[in-house]
């Protein structure tokens, strides 16, 4: 799975997701692309899942770009413990994702198959997405 | 070069609300600028601009802009602002040119054909996209071609060795590698 090699620091403040992806937001590799059309948190293993997911329907005939990179620490309590005594151990990574974003780009395969793969990686997400291709876009 | 003509009206409302007045009326906000001369505020219909942009599939293109004042101006896309959620246009800026004039244009670079190098073991290695050249608007072509089909492992081809049409002249470095086959 996706994770930093190294980090200026193990934990993060867990922020706010506002706004609209400018940056990533239009395909800059491949022809079809997965966009994300809400926002949420992709984490290391929806990242792999969808990966696995597009390479599993395309049987390794085109090429993906993955867009995203879970660059971002989440921590977690372990269960059963009182509040207090500091903040938790990091559990896993994810990527924060707003509206617009391209999380997959697919190339050298024909549309229907783009279209069905993709879809698969976006059942895999909790957020909404779309599968845009470049000739239909600006 | 490809040419289009796209009709237009001279704007004269500005603005963040007007804007978003204008859009939600099937219209799209636009500036024409350049040559010396003052920016010309312009709207289009956004249908009709929407699917000329996406026919050019942002490659260069001469076009013509009908203005609704009887004046046409040439002028190339210099940029489109679009919605990252919908795709749908926000705003497009137009740089006007003189075609008999010279100008700077980024050029992509096609390589075609299965080189005899690949054949053998050989991987293909694109290093250049695109050129940067000089030429009249209306001469400089949309696509450089170059037909790898003779290259051996080891043959690179530079960005001066592509073939460039008359009138046209090279901005890049002439010995920037643009392709190559190298040994696997």
């Amino acid at each position: 799975m996706l994770s930093p090699k190294k980090v200026k620091h193990r934990k993060v403040f867990t922020g706010k997701n506002r706004g609209t992806a400018h940056r990533g937001s239009s395909i800059a590799f491949g022809e079809y692309a997965l966009k994300a059309t809400t926002r949420g948190n992709m984490t290391a293993q929806q990242i792999e899942a969808a990966r696995i997911a597009i390479n599993r329907k395309i049987k390794r005939g085109g090429t993906v770009w993955i867009r995203v990179f879970p660059a971002k620490p989440v921590t977690k309590k372990p269960a059963e413990t009182r509040m207090g005594k500091g903040k938790g151990s990091p559990e896993f990574w994810v990527c924060p994702v707003k509206p617009g974003k391209i999380l997959y780009e697919l190339g050298g395969v024909d549309e229907e198959l783009a279209v069905r793969a993709l879809t698969l990686a976006g059942n895999k997400l909790p957020f909404r997405t779309k599968v845009i291709s470049k000739r239909s876009t600006l | 070069m490809i040419t289009k003509e796209i009709p237009s009206a001279v704007r004269d409302c500005f603005g963040k609300g007007a804007m978003r007045r204008l859009r939600a009326a099937g219209k799209t906000p636009g500036v024409l600028y350049g040559a010396g001369a003052q920016a010309l505020a312009l709207e289009f219909e956004t249908k009709v601009l929407f699917s000329e942009l996406i026919d050019l599939q942002r490659r260069n293109a001469v076009i013509t802009l009908k203005i609704d004042n009887g004046t046409e101006k040439r002028a190339v896309v210099k940029e489109i602002q679009t919605d990252p959620l919908r795709d749908s246009l926000y705003h497009a800026d137009f740089l006007e040119i003189d075609v008999d004039k010279p100008a700077k244009f980024t050029v992509p670079v096609s390589y075609k054909g299965k080189a005899k190098g690949e054949d053998l073991g050989g991987l293909k290695s694109i290093s250049q996209r695109s050129v940067v050249v000089q030429g009249k608007p209306l001469s400089v072509p949309d696509e450089l071609e170059v037909d790898i089909r003779s290259l051996a492992i080891g043959d690179k081809i530079s960005a001066g060795e592509i073939t460039l049409p008359e009138g046209v002249t090279l901005i890049s470095d002439a010995g920037t590698l643009c392709f190559g086959i190298v040994a696997p």
